[in-house]
């Protein structure tokens, strides 16, 4: 096997898992979070040595699975009827905290793409404001702002579905 | 939000995305990778050869080199098709039914699987001749043994025995139980080993009101068997075994349902339960 394959395996194998996550929490639907993951990864095999040159490899391919997920939003393909079978549990479970994940995990999706990634790069992924807006590609007061907005909405709509049970 | 609720919600958000399915395949990936590589070169290659000519012929300057084909569909290949099959069978919060003809005097059985815990139930007979059987699962990581219990309850004399094993590594394919049928049944594990040995894909017929992909495995692994799985969430609709002519079986036909692990099932499934009155024998009795 090649340096290049081996490199990329490595990188691969370790990032996987995480960027699977993310795309999950991004699209709402496992079998589309593996496509997306899928098809970010090839485009990272594809350009390999300018993700190998990048100053944070991590953060690149988190940006290239950041627009994926977003041409795949503009396209539409964000419906999801797989993730509201497999995700929806028939008979809600009685432990509080699923039922506020799964309250949260629906919150998310309602919100705006920009407000959602936010929240996804800031809370799940850990970054700093600055790291999140180069992946964005916005600046940290629109950064600062969304997270904001996202925060409040999440908030809201959590308050709004605890008192309807 | 404070830092408090922010700090809560990072950690439901890594609760919420805790259980990515299976990995990805990463020969597919590079395949596919190479694959772009390769066309962007030879298109640019042409596109520069295509400049030169028409400069040389027309002394016009002509644009730059243009993009290839690209597809954004991820190509529908055995190996993308069986990872996706494997990928549904992860998913932790489903339960699996399993209805089978029974290819042997075992008749109609009904076998349900637990994705989450791996737990399985069992049930074959009517009246007096039902008999169920409880599969439970505890794999030890630390010393990397995998425990099970089983339990059994026979309505017809109306006993029941339960017995524990043991076996030093997580076994493939799941437990083999012992007088429990679970030969014939195609149970996800028994799919999950299948797929490995997937030969083509042979068309896309609609089963069971799904429109599917279906897939024939090679005779290699065993009796010839087709799978179909739903084209849209790639869970498994039917498995169809066909024996050899000598054996005079009739072919295993097994439908599957998915269903939401709900608290009713959890309990069902997972949690043997013995009829008040029925009395314990010796394990295997």
């Amino acid at each position: 096997m090649s340096g290049r394959a081996d490199e990329f395996r490595e990188f691969a194998r370790a990032r996987a898992g995480p960027l699977h996550q993310s795309a999950y929490l991004l699209c709402g639907d496992w079998h589309l979070a593996h496509d997306l993951v899928q098809e970010t990864l090839v485009k990272a095999y594809q350009h390999w040595p300018r993700v190998r040159q990048a100053d944070n490899r991590d953060a690149y391919v988190g940006r290239m699975l950041v627009n994926e997920v977003r041409g795949r939003w503009r396209r539409q393909e964000h419906v999801a009827p797989v993730a509201a079978f497999a995700a929806e549990p028939v008979t809600p479970d009685a432990a509080d905290d699923i039922a506020r994940r799964d309250r949260l995990r629906r919150a998310l999706l309602t919100l705006p793409w920009q407000q959602r990634a936010t929240v996804v790069l800031r809370y799940f992924e850990g970054l700093s404001q600055s790291e999140t807006a180069q992946v964005l590609g916005c600046s940290q007061g629109t950064v600062k702002s969304q997270s904001a907005r996202a925060l409040t909405t999440l908030r809201n709509f959590l308050i709004g579905t605890e008192s309807k049970l | 939000m404070n830092s408090l609720e922010e700090t809560r919600l990072a950690e439901d958000l890594r609760r919420i995305a805790a259980d990515p399915p299976a990995g990805l395949d990463l020969d597919l990936i590079e395949r596919r990778g190479t694959q772009r590589r390769r066309r962007g070169h030879a298109i640019r290659g042409l596109a520069a050869l295509a400049g030169l000519a028409l400069i040389a012929a027309t002394g016009l300057a002509v644009a730059g080199p243009g993009r290839g084909p690209r597809s954004t569909a991820p190509a529908e290949t055995v190996a993308s098709v069986t990872h996706r099959i494997t990928a549904a069978l992860n998913v932790s919060n489903l339960m699996v039914r399993t209805e089978a003809n029974g290819s042997g005097s075992s008749g109609p059985v009904t076998y349900w699987t637990d994705l989450r815990t791996g737990d399985s139930m069992l049930s074959r007979g009517h009246g007096a001749a039902r008999i169920t059987y409880w599969l439970q699962k505890y794999f030890d990581r630390r010393h990397q043994v995998l425990h099970w219990d089983m339990t059994q309850v026979s309505y017809g004399p109306r006993t029941w025995w339960t017995r524990a094993g043991q076996a030093a590594k997580p076994p493939r394919g799941g437990v083999d139980v012992e007088g429990a049928g679970q030969a014939s049944i195609m149970t996800p594990q028994y799919i999950a080993v299948l797929l490995k040995h997937v030969a083509s894909i042979v068309g896309h017929p609609y089963v069971n009101g799904h429109r599917t992909v279906e897939l024939s495995v090679s005779a290699d692994a065993g009796p010839k068997t087709l799978l179909w799985a739903d084209a849209g969430t790639y869970q498994v609709v039917r498995t169809v075994e066909e024996f050899p002519a000598g054996t005079h079986m009739k072919p295993m036909v097994s439908s599957f349902t998915w269903a939401a692990r709900s608290a009713a099932l959890v309990q069902q499934v997972d949690h043997p339960r013995i009829p008040a009155g029925f009395r314990p024998v010796p394990s295997g009795g």
